[in-house]
């Protein structure tokens, strides 16, 4: 080891953290407490069977095509004469009553492609289904911001990130456990890579030491701004309960995220679909209730919006199995303190006109991305999406 | 051209699949066109990958079969394919056939496919391994009459009366000429050009003429009763089909940045030798510019690279298929499961915060056998042919004097600068860290392994 290297490296470690210019920026932003709007994505992964859980109660078609696994009109959470809750979603009832809920049927796109893999593609890079883009809407809104340090204006509550979250220069952050990411990142010595980070003759190279720094450095922030609050709600306890409390803890913080990602999965009921989903459901029912009530302490609700989606829905007609398999158009519901229409957007699915034994899309998603990003982020959408899509009147 | 430690280097980590010192220092010193035939011989034999046979696992029955057989079968084939996978990557570790295993990996990119069925995944496989280095108009043709590939896009439903368009569209815009070089017209009447083209359960190519509509097609402004093959051969005397194949070649092995005129160069070469893939490697692989310091060091290793990397620069081996398969599905690079046809998009794409934290872990986590903290994300379907458990461990083989043999040949006055070198390809950073571990050419390996450096290639 030459003398001087040493020296250097001797002086990274002694002096910790604390001197980095970087760090300094983040430790201002440990003061700034946002107040904007935010964004939480809600994906049910496998395909959820949006017929047992928004629920044509008074449509004979679904009982008839349904025998074994139909939702009986009396345990239904009726919402409207036509309509009801799957009887697990006691909470989003609840939330429909008090205008925060609003439910979008028949969401879909043309030429319905019925692969977990492909169809989840679509959904996350809001492609058609003749084409194939590498990255996703969520991380175009985020190029579309220009360049910005801050890594953690979107964060996936995951382990790894999702296409969704993706952007051709900018990409978000992925944080399961904030004191985790911070133990892991803390001897990767995030000055190093600051100092580096613009001189390497190879781009490629400087797009590492950039993405280091802003990963270690959003480690820190996170762990330290978000000890401001601690919740008093109790949340279900499971890996989901746990990841919309960390997200309601990053929030209620003040912390400078816009777009939170995060899924739940299981929902492939080929077979014995009754119990799994209804568990499923369950599991997400609690977890929202806890999360809206946690977000009302703080007076966040009122600038949240939560969209829940899956990359497909299920077959009308059940299965020999008791369960339903790949179908194609699903509801989309989205929930907040501040919709400009709640309740149920459009017609009913219909039951009797469908394309090979599946649904017909009514609307298509590209249409909520474009109303999310127009009038909730106040994006430009065509910076975004393609082609441009007609706004729903939902926020 | 006589090479350098680090032209060798950069000759093997490109072309071939990186190597041990000790082969490294075989070659330098030594003219570029003595290197590179010698890199060719090696890579002349081809033998197939094999995991499973008919007798061993029957797709023809499948018609017949109960529901709780028909389970079975598929479970059975799950395995198979995760054994396929692994079979695979042992081959790229073991080979001395590394150019051959280099440009399957691009074609396996290129002809991007998947199937549930594990014979027809096998037959792809070894029809790309097969002509890796071989024609690409032979390649093309192989290629789209594999089961696998008709399967993944849809032309089994391609019939007279009610065509399907997914196999004709990607072959073009994908496999050939691209976009913007075709018209919706040509998409629909390519599609009717390919209907009857389907496959038995047995995995054989077969035109289903009853299927097959006979009638005229207007493709490029020329009417004629075309057949799928003769729009193939119409696909390759257009010359777009050699720049793009080239132009992606030409990202993949050289940079991410196109130097368009070298591109076109090259394309006219390879469309003036009737696609002879062998003459094109030798093109780029015997020229100076291939080494010139902006090629050098340019690349983001993909996923697969970064672990054949490991294992074949300092000797490891995997217990069973489990580790190394939660290292590609975290890292985003599942052999044999392209996101979609169109294959991985690479370079930046590999590297977001999780990726890169674990990328620079990943070293430790098999020298040191540290504990993997990290959960799997479910790719929804329950069927998944790579779904993995939780894995405490990557269960990697070490044995550390084994290691050492792999960097015999290099001083000790300072490791770290000694490794750097043969680890790393562009300027040998400043480490730290490490502190802890005893062994002092583990320590230098695994902080020489954190830095961004050990990524690029």
């Amino acid at each position: 080891m030459k003398r001087r290297n040493f020296l250097k490296r001797s002086a990274y470690v002694t002096a910790g953290t604390l001197l980095v210019p970087e760090f300094i920026k983040a430790a201002q932003a440990l003061n700034a407490s946002y107040e904007g709007r935010r964004l939480v994505i809600i994906q049910f992964s496998g395909g959820n069977d949006g017929l047992n859980t928004v629920i044509p109660y008074h449509n004979d078609v679904y009982y008839q095509v349904r025998p074994q696994i139909a939702i009986g009109a009396d345990k239904v959470l009726k919402l409207n004469d036509e309509m009801g809750l799957h009887p697990a979603l006691k909470s989003l009832q609840k939330l429909y009553d008090q205008g925060d809920l609003s439910i979008v049927n028949s969401v879909g796109y043309p030429n319905p492609d019925r692969s977990h893999f492909r169809s989840m593609d679509i959904w996350h890079t809001a492609s058609g289904a003749n084409e194939y883009l590498t990255n996703g809407w969520l991380g175009r809104y985020l190029d579309s911001q220009g360049n910005n340090e801050k890594l953690w204006q979107a964060v996936e509550v995951d382990e790894s990130l999702s296409l969704a979250m993706k952007g051709a220069e900018r990409k978000a952050l992925t944080v399961s456990d904030p004191g985790k990411l911070y133990r892991t990142t803390r001897g990767l010595f995030a000055e190093q890579y600051e100092a580096q980070a613009h001189q390497h003759e190879h781009e490629n190279l400087g797009y590492l030491y950039k993405t280091m720094a802003e990963t270690v450095n959003s480690a820190a922030y996170i762990y330290e701004k978000s000890k401001v609050y601690q919740t008093k709600v109790s949340y279900p306890n499971n890996a989901f309960g746990r990841d919309l409390k960390q997200i309601a803890q990053m929030i209620n913080s003040g912390i400078e995220t816009e777009v939170y990602y995060v899924s739940l999965n299981g929902f492939d009921t080929h077979a014995g679909q009754l119990g799994r989903q209804a568990g499923l459901l369950k599991q997400y029912a609690e977890g929202v209730e806890a999360f809206v009530k946690d977000l009302r302490v703080k007076g966040n609700w009122d600038n949240t919006l939560v969209m829940t989606f899956s990359e497909f829905g299920r077959r009308v007609a059940q299965n020999a199995s008791r369960g339903t398999d790949h179908g194609t158009a699903n509801n989309v519901m989205l929930m907040g303190g501040k919709l400009k229409k709640a309740g149920i957007y459009n017609a009913a699915p219909n039951l009797t006109t469908l394309d090979k034994g599946d649904l017909i899309y009514q609307v298509d998603f590209r249409q909520i991305y474009s109303t999310i990003l127009q009038n909730w982020l106040e994006a430009d959408p065509s910076k975004v999406l393609s082609e441009s899509f007609e706004s729903l009147k939902i926020v | 051209m006589k090479l350098t430690q680090k032209q060798v280097q950069h000759l093997l980590w490109r072309a071939g699949l990186f190597d041990q010192y000790h082969n490294i220092q075989l070659y330098e010193n030594q003219d570029v066109t003595i290197v590179w035939k010698e890199l060719q011989k090696a890579s002349e034999q081809f033998k197939p990958i094999k995991v499973a046979d008919q007798n061993q696992i029957n797709f023809q029955a499948v018609r017949m079969m109960s529901k709780e057989e028909k389970k079975n079968l598929m479970k059975q084939s799950r395995e198979l394919t995760k054994e396929l996978n692994k079979k695979w990557l042992d081959e790229m570790i073991q080979t001395n056939a590394v150019i051959r295993e280099r440009m399957s990996l691009f074609w396996h990119n290129h002809f991007a496919c998947t199937s549930k069925n594990v014979f027809f995944l096998q037959s792809y496989l070894n029809t790309i391994r097969k002509h890796a280095l071989g024609n690409f108009r032979d390649m093309l043709f192989a290629a789209s009459k594999e089961p696998a590939m008709l399967q993944y896009l849809n032309n089994q439903q391609n019939r007279k009366r009610k065509p399907n368009e997914n196999f004709a569209r990607e072959v073009m815009e994908l496999f050939t000429i691209g976009r913007g070089n075709y018209t919706e017209e040509d998409v629909k009447n390519a599609a009717r050009a390919f209907t009857g083209w389907s496959f038995t359960q047995e995995g054989k190519f077969i035109l289903r003429s009853r299927q097959h509509d006979e009638g005229s097609k207007t493709i490029f402004d020329k009417t004629a009763n075309y057949s799928g093959e003769e729009v193939l051969e119409i696909l390759l005397s257009k010359k777009e089909t050699a720049l793009r194949v080239v132009g992606k070649l030409y990202r993949y092995l050289v940079n991410d940045r196109v130097d368009e005129e070298k591109v076109t160069e090259l394309a006219n070469y390879f469309y003036d030798e009737n696609y002879d893939i062998s003459k094109l490697l030798t093109r780029i692989f015997t020229a100076d510019w291939f080494y010139e310091e902006a090629n050098i060091g340019a690349k983001i290793k993909s996923p697969v690279d970064l672990l054949i990397g490991v294992c074949r620069s300092m000797g490891v081996t995997f217990d069973n298929a489990d580790g190394p398969l939660f290292i590609q599905k975290h890292l985003g690079q599942m052999l044999l499961k392209p996101p979609n046809v169109a294959g991985w998009p690479g370079g930046k794409d590999w590297i977001d915060s999780s990726t890169l934290i674990f990328r620079t872990r990943l070293v430790e986590m098999v020298l040191l056998a540290s504990e993997v903290e990290i959960r799997q994300k479910s790719s929804g379907d329950v069927n998944d042919q790579f779904k993995l458990g939780r894995l405490k461990k990557l269960g990697a083989n070490v044995n550390v004097s084994n290691t050492f043999q792999y960097l015999v040949g290099m001083g000790y006055e300072d490791r770290d600068q000694q490794y750097g070198q043969y680890m790393l390809q562009t300027h040998i950073p400043e480490f730290a860290g490490g502190e802890n571990i005893q062994n002092p050419m583990l320590r230098s390996l695994v902080r020489i392994c954190r830095s961004p450096e050990y990524q690029m290639c």
